[in-house]
């Protein structure tokens, strides 16, 4: 039984204007793994590189315990980019009848159509007239249809109205039951990650800042306000980053428990990871 | 392989299909009204040519990057452009000749002359693929006119040199090895179809690199 969904081992990509790594990242099998970083932070590079569309320059990815190059390897993954990558001309019965002959004995025409049918896609429709959350929505049920062991989203969620996007995490979350199946999936909709996600990616930059059990992450970092002069009492390493007001400050700590007991009787609320993104972030421009 | 197929038959037939049906429709009237045979070498060299296009509506889709996630390998990809170029054009010829003869004007040379068509429509694509995967379908049709300009020019320049310099000696030797013009007609028309063949590969070896190649 396969530990290691996919992985990066010091994996580099470099274009004219950005560097991807070297970074390593573990999506492990059974999890779902959320990533996340800024516009051009380099999660859709990674998640590239992660299914074979990209090589890398440096390092290697494993994927499914073999290699992104092995098309037998590709047939257990399903992908869904940041928009469907079908010629407009197409409606989805003819991306089903495509993908048929593409995956052979894979593809589950049966579980295809009743896919299009709980999203409400009409499959004689053409793509160029479908919305773009109809056409993330025919993306999904493209890699769901057969039975991909990693599912790899890259802003799957985007466009998605908010019914959609619970039933699509319900989804994740029933596909990752049998501890057999893997999802890695980029998102700026935070707030899906928080609910579905074992273990969040941070990549900033083109480098991995962190990747770390969710619920430890929940658990360790917070955003105390106090005092200025009370941030010299904080143990060493613990302010990650600190935004000055005119009644105070606001700053973005590592490890809870040692502020408590640094600074008892000051307020520190648990940081959700958009307030984790916004510290990082403001950290470097600062 | 059969799925990427259907893709790209899929795209000829939903995209072309009107354009298709008015080329047949008008190149038919055409040649059965005026009975020039002229005609239907141009619908055979022109049917060769829809498959490059297809080439712009993935470009358009992304579809390569899709596909390099899908479990095809990029031989598969490119053959499956190739495979369809030869049949469209084999089918584009198989009509031509079918009209020339409904118009009565069919005969050896003309179905030579449609043969010669449907070799140049293979030859343009083999040209035109290699240089499409590289340089994107926008760039590629202005490089294949200087190509196919440099070619012809140059080929012209160097027959003229040659015939005036041993056109003697040529003669001479051809007298020789066909005593007849059917044996140097089959021989012509052995050699030109092997050419083509082994060029129409060499090219499908080529684009295949370029395309394993490209970012995606």
């Amino acid at each position: 039984m396969l530990t290691t969904a996919a992985a990066l081992r010091g994996a580099t990509k470099n274009y004219k204007t950005f560097t991807l790594g070297p970074i390593d990242l573990v999506v492990p099998a059974g999890s779902i793994l959320g990533l996340i970083g800024e516009n051009g932070a380099g999660k859709t590079t990674a998640l590239k590189l992660l299914c074979g569309a990209i090589r890398p320059d440096g390092g290697s990815v494993e994927l499914l315990g073999g290699s992104t190059a092995d098309p037998a390897v590709r047939a257990r993954i399903g992908v869904v980019f940041e928009d469907a990558y079908f010629p407009d001309c197409f409606n989805a019965a003819c991306v089903g009848k495509s993908m048929a002959g593409i995956f052979s004995a894979r593809w589950d025409a049966a579980k295809f159509d009743a896919f299009l049918q709980r999203f409400g896609l009409d499959s004689s429709k053409k793509i160029k007239e479908y919305s773009r959350g109809m056409r993330m929505k025919l993306s999904l049920a493209t890699a769901l249809a057969h039975d991909p062991e990693l599912l790899i989203l890259d802003e799957a969620t985007a466009g998605l109205d908010p019914v959609v996007r619970g039933e699509l995490l319900d989804l994740l979350l029933d596909f990752i039951q049998d501890e057999q199946h893997s999802v890695l999936m980029s998102s700026h909709i935070t707030s899906d990650l928080e609910q579905v996600a074992d273990a969040i990616a941070y990549l900033h930059h083109g480098q991995l800042l962190f990747c770390e059990n969710k619920d430890d992450l929940m658990q360790e970092y917070g955003l105390l306000r106090c005092a200025e002069t009370d941030l010299d009492r904080l143990p060493a390493g613990c302010a990650v980053s600190t935004r000055h007001g005119a009644f105070g400050c606001e700053t973005l700590i590592k490890d809870r428990a040692a502020v408590h007991a640094a600074l008892p009787n000051a307020v520190c609320d648990s940081a959700n990871i958009d307030d984790i993104m916004r510290f990082y972030s403001g950290r470097d421009a600062q | 392989m059969k799925g990427l197929l259907y893709k790209d038959v899929s795209i000829m037939t939903r995209s072309f299909k009107g354009n298709i049906l008015l080329l047949v429709a008008l190149y038919g009237v055409l040649i059965l009204v005026t009975k020039e045979a002229y005609l239907a070498y141009a619908m055979t060299a022109v049917w060769g040519i829809y498959v490059a296009s297809t080439i712009n509506y993935d470009e358009q889709a992304h579809w390569d990057a899709y596909a390099a996630t899908l479990p095809v390998t990029p031989g598969q990809v490119i053959a499956s452009k190739y495979l369809l170029c030869a049949a469209s054009t084999a089918i584009g010829a198989a009509l031509s000749l079918a009209l020339v003869l409904l118009a009565g004007v069919g005969g050896a040379e003309y179905t030579l002359g449609i043969l010669a068509c449907a070799e140049v429509s293979v030859l343009t694509n083999a040209l035109l693929m290699p240089i499409t995967y590289r340089f994107g379908a926008a760039k590629s049709r202005a490089y294949l006119m200087v190509i196919v300009f440099a070619i012809v020019f140059g080929a012209c320049f160097a027959a003229q040199e040659v015939l005036q310099s041993q056109s003697q000696a040529v003669s001479v030797g051809m007298d020789a090895m066909f005593r007849s013009e059917t044996a140097l007609a089959v021989a012509a028309i052995t050699v030109s179809l092997l050419a083509t063949a082994i060029l129409y590969a060499i090219s499908y070896t080529i684009c295949t690199r370029v395309y394993a190649k490209k970012e995606k």
